[in-house]
């Protein structure tokens, strides 16, 4: 299944490059994965991570950014990014002759990019717009909720847009400071895949990527202290949006594969404990599913729903018993069933070329290795019954995180709820 | 096949397509089932029973419970979901080939023999209603129906395609009968298989399986007719969402090319003249898109934005003087990068197995044989600026739609917004507190 073709190697400057060769496709992806990102902010800057994601298209040395939008665009391709807590993606799809254009561009924006004053004004109020809509967002607004109840006070709590008054005040010179202190090459990744050749990406690469000097390791984000607590907002909604949440895994943690298995099996997809439950039995949402968040040292594992006002003094209840439930009675066919969704979206995720880059660029931030589908498929084989019953009662055992926005009178307290969360 | 397709058509004497799309080696195959079917087909009495009985389809059929069809697609690694629209539903799955037939004999059993289960009904009808109200805390949805009340006010395109309230809480086992006795006819579905399996087996087994289902032909619509107008709605939230449209060619309109290239060009990407206006240079939204939606009956031209409160007021001229650009001033540069804007995007669908079997379904339904990318790209390669001019003057000549939803400080009026179009600087509007009263003077000597 596995005939892959990925080489990896290394810049002068310690910058990594892997590629991924798909020779039977006509486009390829290919990207920058930075091992910085909002959790790398300082105090007084929060939303500085995701203001340079947007700055960096706003214009370099030789190119205006008109240019650089008109020169990927004219030859049909696309140019993105995206900022999390721990990354910052720079990438873009084109057809194959057009790989050199494309790095020409990511080298340019990362290395050159001059934030000029009069489009950082501009770009500041394009931020301001992105957090007025994320808030205007209830299934959105509610995990940035969710994140800051269960980290208060922390930065790994923080929105990664920041916030209004925060955006407001960044100024170029944190710009500066921010990139030259973790746009390091030692945390860069240069990851390719589609029709892409090897030895001419790291050659480009070697030329393009010099100026950036072989860095000093940047500092580790501050450990994050999972505290937990509760959130409600009463806003003019038509449904309730409850995120329950509890301490998860990092990255690194020894039950990462178990945590995905129960992730899939209680509120994954049709088929999962939570949506036949609350939704097929009983009716009670149209939305509800868990899920698992990684940081490299720590996690969150939690579970959204959305329902009617009067709905959801049952919906709590049912999610509270099928936790505490799930920490005895997960039975091997539902185990087997999750493997195989897991599988089998890994595989399928293989067929596009900007899946693979983004999951090599990642694995190498994360793991410093490209992990191996089979590698992956044995510890997804290794997990059984007893392994997720501990794992329940470890999630369990952290104290729960409730975030709820909407019309939520008929709510639970928390304490309510941390009862019905004891076996 | 032939050297510039990439799948097998075949018509059942019963007026079902079939089409598939080998792809060896993929391990893995993509299924759907289209029915020309969906909102606008739909009386006021039953509004919503297409999407419901899509619902429905999932809680039972003669030979398969609830269980079984989730267990032999999802419970082996697969996928499989549904979606309705306003002229269509479509059932998909994508599986290993393996579990293709049995996959494939579950979504066909689906379509031709539901149970609508009395007792599923009742719970689903809560779902639905839960679906509902989702939909009300979104305001891109909201948005839309505005956009379609006003467009085509009364007619099928104004209703929600989740339906309304009153209907899902009332409608009745033997409604669902009827409407899918109705609507779910061979002549009306097309089977599209796209992955690692023969053409020749496809045929097979659909044919053994749907080639027996009875020849009736598919059901009329009224065709929509485009109204036009203002419609907005003040609410609290930080920021106020416009979609402004105008009538466009239809699906068959040999216009239709160059009204895509003219919402690239106005709105389609980073360098969309919309984006580099409106947020580069102004820094006035997050994003601002346009685009074009055809049918065989009606068409739409459309342009989205989202701008903090009172931002309105200087984001309109801006879009309205745009828009009149482009009926003067488009270049062969512009539409030589739209072409290869679409050509990526035709290179970049064939990767996908299930976008494919998406698309040739989609299209086999509405224009009977999907266009293979040489034609597709040949109709855009024939666009010339002047093409894209003339469309623009067309198009922009129309009567607008306004829809707006948000803190409506700021947003012109429906008349400036009319006079803006017509190329001139709306009136000032007075500022308060009023002006002193001037003695009154004739228009000439102001």
């Amino acid at each position: 299944m596995e005939n892959r073709q990925i080489r990896i190697t290394t810049l002068a400057n310690g910058m990594r490059v892997i590629t991924d060769r798909m020779p039977w496709v006509e486009t390829a992806s290919i990207g920058v994965w930075v091992g910085a990102g909002a959790r790398n902010e300082e105090k007084n800057v929060s939303g500085i991570a995701h203001l340079l994601e947007h700055m960096a298209f706003k214009g370099t040395a030789k190119r205006s950014a008109r240019d650089i939008s008109h020169e990927i665009e004219a030859v049909g391709g696309h140019l993105n990014a995206y900022t999390s807590r721990e990354s910052t993606a720079y990438y873009a799809r084109v057809m194959k002759d057009h790989v050199p254009l494309a790095l020409d561009i990511l080298s340019d924006i990362l290395l050159h990019s001059t934030f000029a004053e009069e489009e950082l004004a501009k770009e500041r109020t394009v931020v301001l717009q992105e957090i007025g809509l994320t808030d205007d967002t209830p299934d959105d607004i509610i995990f940035d909720l969710f994140q800051e109840t269960a980290f208060p006070g922390q930065i790994i709590g923080r929105p990664v847009l920041g916030t209004a008054s925060s955006v407001s005040r960044l100024s170029r010179d944190d710009l500066i400071a921010f990139t030259r202190r973790h746009y390091r090459p030692h945390c860069m990744i240069l990851s390719a895949s589609g029709n892409v050749d090897h030895d001419s990406i790291h050659a480009l690469a070697e030329k393009l990527f010099a100026e950036l000097p072989a860095g000093e390791t940047s500092e580790l984000p501050a450990p994050p202290r999972y505290t937990g607590g509760d959130l409600r907002q009463v806003r003019d909604l038509e449904q309730v949006h409850v995120v329950l949440g509890f301490e998860g895994v990092s990255f690194h943690d020894p039950d990462y594969y178990a945590l995905s298995v129960f992730s899939t099996l209680f509120g994954g997809g049709m088929s999962s404990r939570l949506f036949q439950e609350v939704r097929e039995k009983r009716g009670l949402v149209y939305s509800i599913h868990s899920f698992s968040a990684s940081f490299h040292d720590d996690g969150v594992f939690g579970i959204y729903a959305g329902c009617a006002p009067a709905h959801i003094a049952e919906v709590l209840p049912v999610v509270c018993a099928e936790l505490v439930a799930a920490a005895g009675n997960v039975r091997d066919e539902e185990i087997a069933s999750a493997r195989a969704q897991i599988k089998a979206a890994l595989m399928m995720s293989l067929e596009s070329t900007s899946s693979r880059c983004e999951q090599l660029g990642q694995q190498m931030l994360i793991f410093g290795r490209p992990v191996p589908l089979a590698e992956i498929v044995s510890r997804l084989d290794a997990v059984d019954k007893s392994a997720l019953h501990a794992l329940v009662a470890r999630l369990l055992s952290s104290k729960p995180t409730l975030a709820a926005i909407g019309d939520i009178g008929g709510l639970e307290t928390h304490g309510q709820i941390c009862g019905k969360l004891k076996a | 096949m032939t050297a510039d397709t990439d799948y097998v058509l075949k018509k059942l004497p019963n007026g079902l397509t079939i089409i598939a799309s080998p792809r060896p080696g993929s391990h893995k195959v993509s299924l759907g089932i289209w029915v020309g079917c969906g909102s606008r087909h739909e009386d006021e009495r039953v509004n919503g029973i297409s999407h419901f009985i899509e619902h429905m389809l999932f809680k039972g059929t003669k030979n398969y419970s609830r269980a079984e069809i989730l267990g032999n697609t999802r419970g082996k690694g697969g996928h499989i979901n549904a979606a309705t629209s306003l002229a269509h539903t479509y059932y998909y799955a994508t599986v290993f080939p393996q579990d293709f037939a049995k996959a494939f004999d579950i979504i066909s059993d689906m379509v031709m023999f539901p149970a609508f289960d009395a007792k599923e009904l009742e719970t689903e009808r809560k779902v639905v209603l839960e679906e509902i109200r989702r939909s009300e805390d979104k305001q891109d949805r909201i948005l839309s129906r505005q956009l379609m009340q006003a467009a085509y006010p009364g007619q099928p395109f104004s209703r929600r395609v989740l339906g309304d309230v009153g209907v899902i809480e009332t409608v009745t086992r033997d409604d669902m009968f009827a409407y899918h006795g109705k609507h779910y006819t061979a002549g009306n579905m097309v089977v599209a298989v796209v992955g690692d399996v023969t053409p020749e087996e496809v045929e097979a087994l659909v044919s053994a399986r749907m080639g027996g289902m009875p020849d009736v032909p598919a059901t009329d619509f009224q065709p929509a007719v485009y109204a036009g107008g203002d419609a907005r709605l003040s609410r609290k939230q930080s920021q106020l969402a416009i979609d402004f449209c105008f009538p466009g060619p239809l699906k068959d309109d040999d216009d239709l090319p160059a009204a895509v290239v003219l919402s690239h060009i106005l709105g389609g990407g980073m360098t969309s003249r919309l984006f580099e206006n409106v947020r580069e240079k102004h820094g006035l939204v997050y994003g601002i898109h346009a685009s074009c939606w055809a049918t065989e009956d009606t068409g739409l031209f459309s342009i989205e934005a989202a701008t903090g409160p009172g931002n309105a007021e200087k984001m309109m001229p801006i879009i309205c003087r745009e828009l009149l650009r482009a009926t003067r001033d488009i270049t062969a540069e512009e539409v030589a990068e739209t072409i290869a804007s679409v050509k990526m995007g035709l290179l970049e669908s064939l990767e996908k197995a299930s976008g494919r079997c998406d698309a040739i379904g989609r299209q086999a339904l509405r224009h009977g044989i999907p266009k293979s990318h040489d034609e597709i790209l040949a109709k855009y390669g024939k666009v010339t600026p002047e093409d894209v001019k003339r469309v623009a003057k067309k198009i922009f000549s129309g009567k607008p739609t306004l829809a707006a939803l948000g803190p409506l400080e700021g947003l012109p009026s429906y008349d400036d917004i009319l006079e803006m179009m017509q190329g001139r600087e709306p009136a000032p509007k007075p500022k308060l507190p009023a002006p002193q009263p001037r003695p009154f003077l004739p228009d000439h000597l102001l």
